[in-house]
């Protein structure tokens, strides 16, 4: 049930009809992860709390740099040194508190990943790193969740929604479906020194959020079996078409505890394509 | 054809765009490699007018071939 102050607040979405109330009820009850509250985890926290998502975890274990301003546009100057998600969940909660946020204050690791996204209905992949990229997708294959991946590098974006339930109950492709592999640690290694525009990811994050709320109140076409590849210089927006492809699953744990012992490092995922 | 270029790959190439007279995706791929060496460090998916090909097909003038990396930035 929505409080007359959150059919207040909410009134612009509750006059679209394809949300109306039905639809902001089940944002309301809806349990949504963001992993990682950098670039593109800001946006994604920002629009999901401001549009009335009921429950929103955070999992970071990072502090605020000052190098991080320039696109991660929730801290400010006085929040360098302090953690991530403390800040994060303040300023949300000043932007609607009528959400709940709950916070994770550690590294996403094989040990304690079921534990925390047992209990959401979406994680949202806002990470900066391949290893927690296919940790998230393997416990979520596991787990039959969707999850929504945004990925960026210097003035190009990519989104899906892998793992996702369509209408006819057939699970969407995977991250390891679309990419099997990571790149090795040296060619990592020299991305981490590239720049980026800090509008990417304000537009990749917005694009993921837009998916969480499609999602959830079910309207829309979710972005699942494709790629969508966006330039900011160009602006030209692209696609690849990618299929569930369940020949690479082989490097997906089979159990919860097959999970937990495997080395999610880069060179024992390249490793394991090899095999 | 039109190759298209994304991320890192159009780092390496210098290019977002290259044209290639490739007969088939193994063609295309050995060439690109003879001409750019570097890109053998990186992996990659190709995108046939849009859709994932993980065989030898065979490519035509008119395809839009797109080399895609993932991105782990965020």
């Amino acid at each position: 049930m929505l409080s007359k102050e959150e059919i207040s607040r909410y009134s612009k979405q509750l006059l679209l009809p394809e949300i109306g109330i039905k639809g902001q009820e089940k944002l309301k009850s809806a349990r949504v992860l963001v992993i990682g509250a950098g670039g593109l985890g800001c946006p994604v926290l920002q629009y999901l709390a401001a549009a009335g998502v009921g429950t929103l975890g955070i999992v970071d274990f990072d502090v605020v740099d000052e190098t991080n301003l320039q696109r991660q546009i929730l801290y400010s100057t006085e929040d360098i040194g302090k953690s991530k998600v403390i800040v994060a969940a303040n300023k949300i909660s000043l932007l609607n508190p009528f959400i709940k946020i709950e916070v994770v204050n550690d590294k996403l690791e094989t040990g304690n990943i079921f534990e925390i996204i047992a209990d959401y209905g979406v994680a949202v992949d806002c990470s900066d790193n391949f290893e927690t990229r296919y940790l998230i997708n393997d416990a979520c294959v596991l787990l039959n969740k969707p999850f929504v991946y945004g990925g960026i590098h210097k003035f190009e974006g990519q989104l899906s929604v892998f793992n996702y339930k369509s209408s006819d109950g057939n699970y969407g492709a995977t991250y390891r479906c679309a990419f099997p592999e990571p790149h090795s640690e040296e060619t990592i290694l020299n991305c981490s020194l590239t720049g980026v525009l800090g509008t990417l990811p304000g537009i990749i994050g917005t694009l993921q959020a837009n998916e969480v709320i499609k999602m959830i109140t079910g309207i829309g076409e979710v972005c699942s079996e494709k790629i969508v590849l966006i330039n900011a210089l160009s602006l030209n927006f692209s696609e690849m078409k990618i299929k569930r492809n369940e020949n690479v699953w082989n490097n997906i744990p089979k159990t919860k505890e097959e999970l937990k012992n495997k080395d999610y490092s880069l060179a024992c995922l390249n490793m394991e394509i090899e095999k | 054809m039109n190759v298209l270029l994304f991320g890192v790959l159009a780092d390496v190439v210098g290019k977002s765009e290259i044209r290639s007279d490739a007969k088939d995706v193994s063609s295309l791929k050995e060439n690109m490699f003879h001409d750019f060496p570097q890109l053998k460090k990186y992996k990659f998916q190709i995108a046939v007018n849009k859709e994932r090909v993980e065989n030898n097909i065979s490519l035509n003038d008119n395809d839009e071939i797109a080399l895609l990396p993932p991105f782990a930035g965020g």
